[in-house]
């Protein structure tokens, strides 16, 4: 049997059927939640912004034109609800603790913890870039459609992300030696 | 060509782990029960066909007459957004600059109705309706309002409705924005006492944090990731908004029945309060013992100046108390008549205090008394608003 598109489960949902909703919930909560907990960097924030990003497209989903790809549609909501919610709990907490990095990625590896602990400290405009580039392995003409920006933008994000990190490498480097 | 440090990034951010099964179910439970209902379908359908129709006929009505007059463009829509808000009240009071910087805002309920009062301008009501709850956020940006089984969050410059929800399982009674308006912790009355809930500034997550509570107003820590209230038993609990947890605290200071909670603006103090007097500023993370204070009796009112200033007010007094190492001091004067509600500049600067008299409550903005001053009696100062009816004050 031939496996209903994105628009058609769409179209399903949008009159009510649970069981399209509920199959086009499975085929993107995972990369969803793991866009959200890459762009956020913590388990709690995803399962938060990858919630109600869902929440949000269901309930608009009367709005959404289903010629148009799903997935880049909801990724936008998740990438700007991770960023309202990164920009409120900076002004929370500021940068977050090194301990808070080593609670949430206890599983990498040390000198991964570091790396991961400095893009943390990257500005969200900056940082958004570097995980979308390299953890979800999108290319940036993708990454500028999603956050609506043009393309030498995402490139110059990417060039002086990368410039901060290794700034921040050798900073680390000098502090052991 | 990638780099090293790029390669590193790759295998770094991609070896998270997937969410945690519970979390997917939740969501996907969340998910589908925000789809529209078949009603909900019908009646957005019935709307559109409305809105059609309406938008037709003001384009035929208007854009003739426009036509007539000038023959030419089409009219300008009206910019104004729709508001159910009722003209403002007569003026009662014009405050004096000195007490009400220019960015105050004090939001005064009485009788079930909000009136604000700003530097710029004359005390205004808000509107007309009877609200059993009511909390401005900081800021004063939005407004949470709660009305019969319904709480809905309002947009102060223009009254656009922001969201409202009408699912909560109860009567909303009390609510209280977090110091980052990013939440709000609400009390409903239910059919089996009192629920004591968070949800998100958005109007989403709503999350029941206790069904067994006491009516008394939930408090927000500074960061706005906990929040303490009081169960129907007379414990307090601290809720930890982002783990879920709750943490009991142990009974302080021989207070059985508190009545009044409030976090300190920095660290984790909590003042808990009874009618007894008694006061217990508790650390929350558990570092160190209660510390007790004893005042006049009453029904407690709390607000904090500074991390090392608190102000409970009690029958017809005020205390400061100070703070600074571990012996506590005191100050107490008279308020002249019984304090209603109390609330604290977000500065700690200035107070509002709500004063109860014989035939109407009266709504005084004025300064906090120092701890080693001499005076008997709360400072004059400047009358904002006389109401009938209890009163309660804040002051965004």
């Amino acid at each position: 049997m031939r496996t209903p598109s994105d628009g058609e489960l769409v179209v399903r949902a949008r009159d009510g059927s649970r069981e399209a909703a509920a199959e086009l919930f499975a085929r993107h909560w995972p990369r969803a939640w793991r866009m959200a907990r890459t762009v956020t960097g913590r388990r709690d924030m995803a399962d938060d912004v990858a919630q109600d990003a869902f929440e949000r497209a269901f309930a608009a989903l009367s709005r959404f034109d289903e010629r148009r790809p799903f997935e880049p549609w909801l990724h936008r909501i998740v990438v700007n609800r991770s960023l309202d919610l990164l920009r409120s709990e900076r002004r929370l907490v500021g940068i977050e603790s090194a301990e808070r990095i080593e609670g949430e990625w206890r599983d990498a590896a040390a000198e991964d913890r570091a790396l991961l602990q400095a893009v943390s400290g990257l500005s969200p405009q900056r940082r958004v870039v570097i995980v979308l580039r390299y953890g979800l392995g999108l290319p940036p003409a993708e990454i500028a459609e999603l956050l609506g920006l043009p393309v030498g933008t995402i490139h110059s994000r990417l060039a002086r992300g990368l410039e901060d990190l290794r700034g921040l490498e050798k900073e680390r480097d000098v502090e052991r030696a | 060509m990638s780099s090293e440090l790029e390669r590193r990034l790759e295998r770094a951010l991609s070896g998270a782990p997937g969410p945690d099964p519970g979390v997917s179910d939740r969501a996907l439970r969340a998910a589908l029960e925000a789809l529209p209902s078949p009603a909900d379908r019908r009646r957005a359908r019935r709307r559109r066909v409305a809105l059609l129709l309406a938008a037709c006929l003001a384009a035929f009505v208007s854009g003739g007459m426009t036509l007539a007059a000038t023959g030419a463009h089409l009219p300008v829509v009206n910019p104004e957004p729709a508001t159910t808000h009722a003209p403002p009240a007569e003026p009662t009071a014009r405050p004096d600059a000195s007490l009400l910087p220019a960015d105050a805002a004090i939001w005064v309920t009485s009788r079930g109705r909000a009136t604000v009062v700003t530097a710029r301008g004359t005390p205004r009501r808000w509107h007309g309706r009877r609200l059993a709850a009511f909390a401005a956020s900081p800021g004063s940006l939005y407004l949470v309002e709660g009305r019969s089984t319904m709480l809905r969050a309002v947009e102060t410059r223009t009254g656009r409705v922001a969201w409202g929800r009408g699912d909560l399982g109860g009567r909303p009674v009390a609510a209280e924005w977090s110091p980052f308006p990013i939440r709000i912790a609400y009390v409903l009355r239910t059919a089996r006492g009192y629920t004591v809930g968070d949800l998100w500034g958005t109007g989403t997550h709503p999350f029941t944090v206790d069904t067994d509570a006491a009516p008394v107003m939930p408090a927000w820590r500074w960061d706005s990731k906990a929040l303490a209230y009081v169960t129907a038993s007379g414990a307090v609990v601290v809720h930890d908004v982002i783990g879920g947890a709750n943490h009991p605290l142990g009974r302080a200071c021989g207070i059985r029945r508190p009545l009044a909670l409030a976090f300190a603006p920095a660290g984790t103090t909590l003042a808990v309060a009874d009618a007894a007097g008694r006061v217990a500023l508790v650390d929350t993370s558990g570092g160190r013992d209660p510390r007790c204070l004893t005042g006049p009796a009453g029904r407690p009112h709390l607000a904090w100046l500074t991390r090392r200033a608190l102000l409970a007010a009690a029958g017809s007094t005020l205390t400061r108390y100070g703070v600074p190492g571990a012996e506590a001091a005191a100050r107490t004067v008279s308020t002249g008549r019984p304090v209603e509600s109390l609330a604290a500049s977000p500065d700690g600067r200035r107070i509002v205090i709500a004063l109860r008299g014989r035939t109407s409550t009266a709504v005084v903005a004025t300064t906090p008394p120092g701890v080693r001053s001499p005076a008997p009696a709360l400072a004059d100062g400047l009358t904002l608003l006389h109401l009938a009816g209890p009163v309660q004050v804040q002051w965004r």
